[in-house]
This record gives structure tokens, sequence and C-alpha cells, in this order.
């Protein structure tokens, strides 16, 4: 199961959720889930662009001397961006351009991305680092879109911009602002490992994260060793 | 050192030179390739915006005339003219503000819209959008083309030679400002106040 390229796809959206439990793109998380919509282009951009430069990344990494990877890495990934951007901008239709367009230079910045191709792409075949930045993106997705639709039902009581309650007239900001933002995260993940801690209990173990998500799979203090 | 070696400096330079060489290639090629569709796209949004303005109906636009920092494009309907259309900017709280204001042929401003923002979401914003507001009781009903917004509706019928009161009740004129976002209100204000008084300068010197 572990090793399955189903799995590779799976693991984003729960158990390596890049949010909940990689905590990466944080920077985001908090400044783009003002609204449910908002949040769901933003995912939606990001998920594009990670599976793009996941297969990218996949395919030059055995050529690409370890020691200016991150580089090369960022080279890769902020060209994809703008391509990206360039098409979308000349091609894709105006509503759609103006809903993800402020997203996708902001992408470039999202660390799931360099993450991902650190950690997972440059190791792995094309084919599992493409699934594997769909899954991640359909993490961050799902988890962007539950944020704003939280934040946006407790800022003026709508969801996807539609009033569910139609006598909340004056828009409550702490939730739509940064600090809200926080809050709300940190509630959510301390529920998250209440849980999480709770099923450790009851199977009789301490609450191990998975293997993948330590720091030295990142390699990078390794460098020398290699040699 | 040997050239052969992987981590030598010079191999390592020259990698990440190609690299970028490569990355830069692509680039210029795209960016070249979408330079027409994207000035086309753009231009599309504005002429989109024209006919959100208020305007007596039209069927043609003339040539985009710069004035002072502002572009004034008349709009005739079977060759007769009928209004205009003023382009300004100035700077908001979060950046560049673009403001369309429509005039008809007797001066008056029969529309303004915010053609492009980056202000707040839910404050400075709120000036700068108009946004039809969805409830649950609505949901089936069809969104007006121009949805109502109480601050920049102000404007519609205003004379563009009634120059003189032009900005926020705060700061002694005439107009409301959005609590929470005087900012906001005032630039937006102040672009609208630049391009009716460019406006009428430009009419004059026609």
């Amino acid at each position: 199961m572990k090793n399955s390229v189903f799995y590779d796809f799976i693991k984003g959206i729960w158990k390596e959720n890049p949010v909940l439990v990689l905590l990466l793109g944080t920077c985001p998380t908090l400044a783009l889930t003002g609204s449910a919509v908002n949040g769901l282009g933003m995912g939606i951009a990001t998920t594009c662009v990670l599976a793009g430069s996941n297969f990218v990344i996949s395919l030059i990494a055995a050529i690409t001397p370890k020691k200016i990877r991150i580089p090369v890495y960022i080279v890769v990934i902020a060209s994809f961006v703008t391509v990206v951007d360039l098409l979308l901008q000349a091609y894709a239709p105006e509503a759609l351009y103006k809903a993800l367009g402020i997203f996708i230079p902001l992408i470039v910045v999202n660390c799931i991305v360099l993450g991902r191709a650190e950690a997972f792409a440059s190791k792995n075949s094309p084919l599992r680092s493409v699934l594997d930045g769909l899954g991640m993106g359909l993490g961050f997705t799902l988890t962007l879109t539950m944020l704003g639709i939280i934040r946006e039902f407790l800022t003026s009581g709508s969801v996807f911009e539609i009033k569910v309650i139609p006598a909340w007239t004056v828009d409550f900001l702490l939730p739509g602002a940064a600090p809200g933002a926080f809050i709300i995260v940190g509630c959510i993940l301390a529920v998250k490992n209440y849980f999480n801690r709770r099923a450790a209990i009851r199977r009789g173990t301490l609450y191990v994260p998975p293997q993948g998500l330590n720091c030295r799979n990142c390699g990078i203090c390794r460098i020398n060793d290699e040699k | 050192m040997k050239l052969r070696d992987r981590d030598n400096f010079v191999v390592l330079g020259v990698f990440l030179g190609v690299t970028a060489l490569l990355a830069a290639v692509v680039l210029a090629v795209v960016s070249q390739l979408t330079a027409g569709p994207i000035d086309a796209a753009t231009q599309r949004t504005r002429q989109g915006a024209f006919l959100r303005l208020g305007l007596p109906e039209f069927d043609r636009t003339g040539d985009d005339c710069r004035f002072d920092g502002c572009l004034f494009t008349p709009v005739y309907k079977n060759d007769e003219l009928c209004g205009f259309v003023g382009q300004g900017s100035g700077s908001g709280y979060g950046g560049e503000i673009i403001v369309l204001a429509g005039f008809d042929t007797s001066s008056r401003i029969t529309g303004v819209q915010i053609l492009q923002h980056k202000e707040t979401p839910g404050l400075g914003a709120n000036v700068c959008e108009r946004k039809f507001q969805r409830t649950i009781f609505n949901l089936a009903e069809k969104a007006p083309a121009v949805p109502a917004n109480r601050y920049l509706d102000q404007f519609t019928g205003v004379n563009s030679a009634d120059y003189a009161s032009w900005s926020i009740r705060k700061d002694g004129g005439k107009f409301d400002y959005m609590t929470g976002a005087t900012v906001t209100s005032r630039a937006v204000t102040g672009i609208v106040a630049d391009i009716a008084g460019k406006f009428k300068a430009w009419r004059e010197v026609k």
C-alpha cells in the first residue's frame, strides 16, 4: 500500500497534507483564504503548476549537479509559472483570468512547489511525481477551500459569495484579516492533533509523523557525505 | 581541479548559466507569441467596461486621445458623437487605481467604473467593486449588468464643469466616503475629479 502509485496520489490529501501536516505554503494559506472562491482559485492554480513542475524536475533531476539543484529548480518553477501566467492572460476567457490571475505570480514563492520538487520529484519517476503533485495540490485545494469557507462565513455570513444569513449586514473583519487567519489555522491544527493523539492512544502507540517528513530526508545536510 | 569533476565550480557555473539561458529563451519566445493576444484581451476588457458606463447607446469607439495623463475616447452612434470615456489613474491604499468615467455630450458624468485596483478586500475593495449581493433568497435572480455601488453611483449625473467641490465630506467636499476606507474613497474621488477637470480642459482645447 505505502509504495503503490495510488498512495503517491492519496497521501497529500490527509496523511501528508501540505498545509496541515507539512505546514508548507503558509503564506498563501493565510493571505488568500479570505473567501472560499479565492481559496479554491489559488488551490487549482497551484495544483496545475505543481503537477507540471514536478514532471519537468523529475526529468532533469538525474543530470542536475547536486550542489546547484535548488537554483536550477527555482529557475524551472519560475519559468513554468510565468509561461502559465502569459498563456492564461492571452487565451483564457476574461472571467477565468480575472478569478485566477492574481494568484499565478504568487505561486513562485509557494514553498510547497519547491518542497515537493526537492523531497519527491527529484527522487522519483515522472509518473509518480505527477501523481504526487496532483495529490498534494488536491490536499492544498481542499484545505484552502475549507479555510476560505470558514473565514468567509465568520466575516460576512456568506459562503461562496452567497449570503446565508441575510441579516448579517456589517462585516466582522477579524476572521477575514491575517490575524484571524492565524487564529483559525491554529484552532484547526489543534483539533487535528487532538484527534491524531487520541487515535494513537487508542492504538496504544505514540503519534509518529510520516517518515517522509523527517528533516534528514531533504538531503541538504548530506551533500558532502555522498562523495 | 579536473573539468570532469561534477563539483568543479566552472562546470556548476556553466550548467546554471545554460539552464538560465534556456529558461530565458523559452520565456522570450512565449512572451513574443502572447504579446498580441494579451493586448487584444486587455483591449476587450476595456471595451467591455465601456458598455457598463451608462453611456447612450453607441456602435463605434473613436481613437484614444492622450491628454495630460488621462486618456479620452469619443464614442459614436451612426457616426454621430454621443459621448466620451475618460480614463485616469492614481494611487490608492494598496497600489494603482485605474478609473473609467463616461461623459455625455453635455459633459455630465453618466457612470464610473474601476478598471483595476489592489485595495484591501472587505474595506477599500468595497469602494471599487460593483458586486451584486447574492443571498439564499435571490439565488435564481439574474444579476444586473451594472450592480449598484453607493459610493461610485454618487458621481453619476454630476456635471464636470462643477469642479470646485470635488472632495469627500471629511475634506469639506460633497461626496460621501465609506467608513474604514477613507483613503480609497479620497483617492477615487480625486481620480474622478482629475478626469473631469482634464476632460473640461480637453474639450475647451478641441
